[in-house]
Parts: structure tokens; C-alpha cells; sequence
């Protein structure tokens, strides 16, 4: 009779209030070999290490190691039957030594004081296995990434793990240092230890993985041997699903036409170009993009993370200069030195981090709504809170945002609302251009709905929109034309109607 | 066993300025680098080194205490009343209660940071002016002279033993157990975690609260006993008894080389950091700067030497309030 797998999830399943993370996930895992762990943005794969990892527990499902049914209920239970996990921003401590953050939770000690010596010795072993000639002593804020990396590996060989996790490990190394590291997971497997390795590279996976399990939804849709499958397959499982129709309908747009203010069958005529980027570079970031906006058009951006997505529409706003390139909006160039040179040129954006960047929680509807137009509500530089609150009075009605009045906190309002009053603060600036990172985030479907509504509104009356967001199906349903970002460069430029989840998918994802 | 310093590098070169400023003021007024000079600017600073340890183990953990200096005038005017009432309790005794009453106040301090959440900076501002208040409460405004004092309280501070008083003794004695503390215990250990990087260290199973409570009692009991060992010394207690003290002790400490932003700082940068404080303030006299421009320049070498430490840190700097949800 065989042993039992080292790990076996079934049925897992977890909700964060209206939002199911996981929902039948399964996942079996032995001994001795490497597993990646696959799925599209918000599937559910760092719900479920979290699981794994003792910060969550599950709502439902059970969890067997070793055979045993388990509880893990922090931390230190994870660590204690021998799960470790490595991610970047991880548990290190950035002012004390190498030795000391690999034993970090269990330093050896002599006589009830820490044994620093030995500390060294065994850490300076550690690191000799894993082929690195890092100094023990050394402190760990001078580390590059990849060395941090090593760090924690070590520290989970110092823990004897059973099972390790890694949730991206090559994101940010070149290439001679992933390839250092892959060489330490075939180390790790030849030990007999399990890997999870949650990673978007498939060269990578196919390469190191020896299985396959893909998440979508919160759920496994599929699981294998790596060599019983192929790209294209795995591409399906990852995106495959039928479009909803919880999208307004799209206005059918010729592909590419270039014909200014040609009018469209069912449609407002679909503008002028307003926005032209020409070979925009951003040191580091993102380099060589180039794409064209008119008005009434919804341009959907998609990537994975470190696309460059983000950082593009933060040279567009003015809050990053970049390096070289020429932005030019109805025909003439853009010089922006700051987000207020932005909001002068008529540009708006509504940032992904709506806590800390998009709104001021603390204050009221009211504040927040005159916020970028205070100049042109003031008289002669003095506030005028009448203004003001006409002004909030008349965007909550517009929006339908549900509510007590102008004069409540906006922390008090629910996420979707929030988000209502974010845009009715620039829609009250009278854009020509709108930027939205992420815009329906952390909101609930109904409210998800509205937001998408009236974006599609706002377009047909002829404000151009540039959509960031990370949910396929919601790039697919909305927008007119799609352009995928992939390691700091375009990918590709697709018209919506034209093409499919694969198509996007594949181009974010494939060399 | 080497005491493992942070930046041997920094700490080697404020031990050489320090002793250059020894040799140069020792050639130019021979009488400054007398053992007899030496023992009393060591006595000078023997306060401080204790107090600048005690709030090294705060600051270390991201905390800050103002309250150090007014602690200290309290716990000293309480044993200093004791004493007077009754003169034949055995001195150690009372500077044993000294420290309890002063790790009280600390604790005091420890539990609004961690149950209560509230930052360091505002918890110590106002425990600062609620002990200052106290002593003036429980003195009714009258001063304890030394008169008022036994003739063994005051006389066990300067009680020589092999050369050294025993205020001296105490500082040496408290810098080695503080050295070994925090490099062989677990506790010691968990102080530096914590300020180093809060969010893992509640990962790994240390409450960051809890570790900064500890640090803010054992601040308190430092300072308890340097509330007995201020008022013996000075033979007097009253009101504003080291006041404007703790300013002093930060700046020893951050010239030291703790790091305000938390998670470093070493015994040896600290105690180099007191005498290179004590040898500016006892140069100044020498020197012949006029008493009403010592405390300026006592200032701006202060504000030098931690604009060139805060320099060489580079990277991160945080602010001393943290704000909520960032």
C-alpha cells in the first residue's frame, strides 16, 4: 500500500464577506516533487497558501498531511508541521544578520542563552548547500532580491520543511538568478521535499514542474502530470468560461478605422483621436509604448503584475516623468510636470488604492467631491461651502450614490459608493480623459454593475476612458479595444469584439 | 564572545573623535586628563549612561520616552521624603523601591502603547507632565535639602570601591548586563525584531505591544534608580529636577547610532555616545565658554552629530507618529 500524499486539500472553500475566494479547491501534493500552481489574477492561489500558511482558516473542505486530518491554526503550526513559504515581501528583518532571520523563531541556544557561534556555523552550512556564498554575518538589508530569496530557503531547510512554497520566486531576478534558484528547487525535490510553485512563467513551469494544478474562481478546474499537457491547455483551463452578459452592450466599432467622427450603426459617432503615445519609455518600468485614443472610446489595459501597467498611467497623470517619448493630446504635446498640469489639461484618474490615494475616508462626501475643483468653486480664494455642497448634492444624484447626505464621512459609505463619489469628484472637473486603475476592485457585484454602467455612458457621450484592470472578463466585456502589457511592453493591441480570453491571456503571459 | 557591533565602522570613528577630543583638550589644560578629573566627568556621566540605556531598548522597539527625566524627579523625591521621614531604613531598600516605583511608572507608559494602541511619542508627552506634576504634589513645593537627608543616603553613591565611586560602578555594571542582555537573551532579542520589522514579528509569534511594554518598564526602572542616585548625588530634590534631562539621553542615544526608525543600536555606540556628551560638556568650561553659551553649544553639537548620523543612515526615514493604516 502506497504512503498518503504528503498534502491533500479537498474542497476547500473560503469567503471574505460577499466574496467567495475559494470555492471547491482541491489539491494533492507528494512527496519529492514540484507542483505548480497556476491561475489568472484573483483565482484564489494566495487565499489559498494563506491557508496553507496558517494566517486563514478555511470555511470549508478538509486538510490531510501526511494522512492526518489537520487543523493549521497560525503560523507556528504551519511551520511546526513543516510548511514554509517564500514570498517577497516576506517575514525578514532587514537590520539583523543572515543567521539570525534563518533562525529567526528557533535560534539555538547553550545553556538557556543563544548560542551565536553555533547560530553561524549551521546557517553558514545552510547556505553552503544551497550553493551560496553568502556571509552569515552579513545583514540583510544589503541583499538583492535573489539573495533574500536564498535567505528564506534556508531558513526553511533550517526548519527541515516538508513542504515549500513559492509564490513567484523569479518575478524580480534575472535570468542567471532564476535560473540559480530553479537549480535549489530540483535540489529541494531531489530531497524528498514537496514544492508549490505558483508562477506565471510557463517556460518555467515547464521546465521545473514535474505537475499542474489550475485554479479559476476559487476553484481547480484542472490537475496532471506537466508532461501530459501543453500550453494552449493550460491557457484554456486558466481563462475558459463564457462571458457573462453583466456587461452594457458595446458599441460596434470598425477595427482601427482611423476616420474621424465616422458614425457607427446604433451609436453616438465614436470621436476624434484625443490621446496619441508615442515610443513612451519610463526608466525601468516600461519602455517603447505607443497606442492612440479617440473619444467615446474605452480602452481596456491588461497585464499581470509588473506589467508596467500602473506606473504608464502614472506618467500619463503627470505623478512620474518619463525618460523619452511624446504624449500628445488633440494633436498637441503634453508636457506634464505634475498631476495638477494633468487636471489643467482636462485628464483624470482614479488611482487603484482608493484608501490611501483615491479618496480622503475621514472627510465628508462634500470635501471630497470639490476636492480637484475647489479653485473654480472658491470666490476669490476663499472656500464657499454652499458651492460645495450644491456641487456634492448634484453628483450623489447623478450617480445614485446611497447615502445620508453631503455632509457624511465617506468611510461610512460602502466600497461601491465610495467609488461613485471618487469619480463624481473628477467627473465634476469635466475631463476629456479618464483614467481608471482597477475601478471595481474590492466592490460587490451590484455595484460593479453601476460603475460599469455609467463608464459605458460617460463613453457614448464622448469622454475617453482608459481602463486598467487585472479581470479578464472584465477587459473583455468592456472595452472597446484591449492592449496587453507584458514586462513593460506592449504585447499586443486587440479589438475587443474580435478577439477571446486565450488571445488576451496568452499575450500577457507568453514570450 | 564579541560584543558584535552594528556599524563597527561608526562606532570606531566616534570612539576616535572622542578620544581626540581627550588628547586635545588633555595638552592644552593638563588638568583635564587627571585620574581624579576623569573620575568625576565619568561620575558626571554615570546618569546618563544608565538613563541612555534604558531608552536605547525603547527606541529600539520604534518607542520613544520622553518621561525618563520626569520619573526620574519623581522617584527621587519620594525616597529622598522616605529618607527624611525615616532615616534609619537601610538605603539600598530605598533604592530598591526606587526602581519599583519607577518600573511602575514605565509600565504605566508600556501598558497605554500596547492595550490602549496610542503611539510612544503622545503616551510619553503626557506621563512627562503627570509625573513632573506628582513630585510637586507629593512634596507640597518644598524642597528636600541635604540637611533634610541622611548622612548615609547621600554618602552611598560617592562610597569609593577600587578607585571608583559607586555610581561609576553602576553605570559599568549596567552597561555589561544590558550588552549581554540583549545579545544572549530571547527577550533581548525579540526587542530588536520588533523594531526591525513589526508585521513579521507578529508573524513569528511576538507581540510587538507586548515587547514595547516591556521596553518602556525596564526604562522605568532604570530611571527609578537614577531617581535615588540624582538626588543622593545633588543632595537635593525638588520639582524640576532633571529637567529638559531626557533631551540629553535621546541625543546620546542617537549619536550612538540607535536608529529612531527602530531594529538597531549597540551597548558600545551608546555608551560612546554618553561620553562623547560628557567630554563636550566638560570641555566647555574648560574651554572658557561662558556658562550662558554652553547650553547653545552644547545644543548645536548635538544637532551635528545627529544631522551626521541621520546622513549616514540614508535610506528610510519614518516619522516618530504613526499614522493609521499606512
Amino acid at each position: 500500500m502506497s504512503p498518503p500524499p504528503l498534502l491533500r486539500l479537498s474542497a476547500l472553500g473560503k469567503r471574505f464577506g460577499g466574496v467567495r475566494a475559494l470555492e471547491e479547491a482541491h489539491l494533492t501534493l507528494e512527496a519529492g516533487t514540484v507542483t505548480a500552481l497556476i491561475g489568472e489574477n484573483g483565482a484564489g492561489k494566495s487565499t489559498l497558501v494563506k491557508i496553507l500558511t496558517g494566517v486563514y482558516a478555511p470555511d470549508q473542505g478538509e486538510i490531510e498531511f501526511d494522512g492526518r486530518r489537520v487543523r493549521i491554526a497560525s503560523p507556528s503550526a504551519a511551520e511546526a508541521l513543516g510548511i514554509s513559504v517564500i514570498h517577497q515581501e516576506s517575514v525578514v528583518f532587514e537590520d539583523l544578520s543572515i543567521a539570525e532571520n534563518v533562525f529567526v523563531t528557533h535560534p539555538p541556544r547553550r545553556h538557556g542563552l543563544i548560542d551565536w557561534v553555533d547560530m553561524r556555523r549551521r546557517a553558514g552550512a545552510l547556505l553552503r548547500q544551497l550553493e551560496s556564498g553568502l556571509d552569515p554575518r552579513a545583514l540583510l538589508r544589503g541583499l538583492s532580491v535573489a539573495e533574500r530569496h536564498v535567505v528564506q530557503i534556508a531558513r526553511a531547510l533550517s526548519h527541515e520543511a516538508r513542504l515549500v512554497i513559492m509564490d513567484e520566486p523569479t518575478a524580480a531576478l534575472s535570468q542567471h538568478e532564476a535560473d540559480d534558484l530553479l537549480r535549489i528547487v530540483a535540489r529541494l525535490r531531489g530531497e524528498g521535499r514537496a514544492v508549490l510553485y505558483i508562477s506565471h512563467k510557463f517556460e518555467e513551469i515547464f521546465s521545473a514542474a514535474d505537475r499542474y494544478v489550475v485554479l479559476r474562481d476559487g476553484s481547480t478546474v484542472g490537475a496532471g502530470r506537466i508532461t501530459d499537457t501543453n500550453l494552449d491547455e493550460l491557457v484554456r483551463l486558466m481563462a475558459g468560461r463564457a462571458v457573462a452578459q453583466l456587461y452594457p452592450e458595446r458599441r460596434s466599432a470598425p477595427a482601427r478605422s482611423a476616420a474621424p467622427g465616422g458614425a457607427l450603426p446604433g451609436g453616438a459617432p465614436m470621436g476624434e483621436e484625443i490621446l496619441r503615445v508615442h515610443q513612451l519609455c519610463c526608466a525601468d518600468e516600461f519602455e517603447g509604448v505607443s497606442f492612440a485614443l479617440r473619444r467615446g472610446e474605452i480602452l481596456g489595459i491588461y497585464g499581470l503584475v509588473g506589467a508596467g501597467r500602473s506606473e504608464l498611467m502614472q506618467v500619463l497623470f503627470g505623478l512620474r516623468r518619463p525618460r523619452s517619448g511624446r504624449i500628445e493630446l488633440h494633436g498637441q504635446p503634453l508636457e506634464l510636470r505634475n498631476p495638477g498640469d494633468a487636471i489643467r489639461s482636462g485628464i483624470a484618474f482614479v488611482p487603484e488604492d482608493r484608501q490611501n490615494q483615491g479618496a480622503v475616508l475621514g472627510r465628508s462626501i462634500r470635501d471630497n467631491v470639490a476636492l480637484p475643483s475647489l479653485a473654480r468653486l472658491g470666490l476669490g480664494g476663499w472656500a464657499s461651502t454652499a458651492r460645495e455642497t450644491a456641487l456634492a448634492a448634484e453628483w450623489i444624484a447623478q450617480l445614485q450614490v446611497r447615502c445620508q447626505g453631503p455632509a457624511q464621512a465617506l468611510q461610512e459609505l460602502s466600497g461601491g459608493n465610495q467609488q461613485k463619489v471618487v469619480l463624481g469628484k473628477w467627473l465634476a472637473t469635466a475631463p476629456k480623459l479618464l483614467i481608471l486603475d482597477e475601478p471595481t476592485k474590492g466592490i460587490d457585484i451590484g455595484a460593479k454593475m453601476a460603475v460599469h454602467r455609467l463608464m459605458r455612458e460617460l463613453a457614448t457621450q464622448g469622454l475617453a476612458v482608459i481602463m486598467v484592470s487585472s479581470e479578464l472578463p472584465e477587459v473583455l466585456g468592456m472595452s472597446d479595444r484591449i492592449l496587453v502589457m507584458r514586462r513593460g511592453r506592449v504585447a499586443a493591441q486587440f479589438d475587443a469584439g474580435s478577439t477571446s480570453a486565450e488571445q488576451v491571456l496568452h499575450a500577457a503571459t507568453v514570450a | 564572545m564579541t560584543v558584535r557591533t552594528f556599524k563597527p565602522s561608526r562606532e570606531w570613528g566616534l570612539g576616535l573623535l572622542t578620544l581626540a577630543m581627550v588628547l586635545a583638550l588633555s595638552a592644552h589644560w593638563p588638568q583635564f586628563a587627571t585620574a581624579a578629573s576623569l573620575r568625576s566627568a565619568l561620575d558626571d556621566t554615570a546618569i546618563l549612561i544608565l538613563l541612555a540605556l534604558g531608552q536605547m531598548l525603547v527606541i529600539v522597539t520604534r518607542g520613544i520616552d520622553l518621561s525618563v527625566a520626569a520619573n526620574v524627579a519623581l522617584t527621587g523625591m519620594v525616597v529622598a521624603l522616605i529618607n527624611h521621614a525615616h532615616p534609619d531604613a537601610p538605603i539600598v531598600l530605598l533604592a530598591a523601591l526606587a526602581m519599583l516605583l519607577g518600573g511602575g511608572l514605565g509600565a504605566f507608559n508600556g501598558l497605554l502603547v500596547w492595550r490602549l494602541g496610542l503611539p510612544p511619542i503622545v503616551v510619553t508627552l503626557g506621563s512627562m507632565a503627570i509625573f513632573r506634576g506628582l513630585v510637586y504634589v507629593v512634596s507640597g513645593g518644598v524642597w528636600v535639602t541635604s540637611d533634610k537627608m541622611s548622612p548615609a543616603f547621600q554618602e552611598l553613591v560617592r562610597a569609593p570601591f577600587l578607585g571608583f565611586s559607586t555610581l561609576s560602578w553602576l553605570a559599568l555594571l549596567g552597561t555589561i548586563a544590558a550588552a549581554l542582555w540583549i545579545r544572549y537573551s530571547r527577550a533581548g532579542r525579540r526587542l530588536y525584531l520588533v523594531g526591525s520589522n513589526p508585521a513579521a514579528a507578529a508573524y513569528v509569534g511576538v507581540d510587538p505591544g507586548r515587547a514595547q511594554c516591556i521596553a518602556f518598564t525596564l526604562s522605568g526602572f532604570v530611571a527609578g534608580l537614577c531617581g535615588y542616585l540624582w538626588v543622593a548625588r545633588f543632595a537635593v530634590a525638588y520639582t524640576d529636577v532633571a529637567a529638559g534631562f531626557e533631551l540629553q539621553v535621546i541625543a546620546a542615544c542617537v549619536i550612538g547610532g540607535v536608529s529612531i526608525n527602530g531594529g538597531s543600536g549597540s551597548v558600545p555606540g551608546v555608551l560612546l555616545g554618553c561620553l562623547f556628551l560628557g567630554v563636550v560638556r566638560n570641555a566647555l568650561p574648560l574651554i572658557g565658554v561662558s556658562p550662558f553659551w554652553q547650553m547653545a553649544v552644547s545644543g548645536l553639537v548635538i544637532t551635528i552629530a545627529v544631522v551626521l548620523n541621520e546622513r549616514g543612515r540614508g535610506d528610510q526615514h519614518r516619522r516618530i507618529l504613526e499614522l493609521p493604516n499606512t
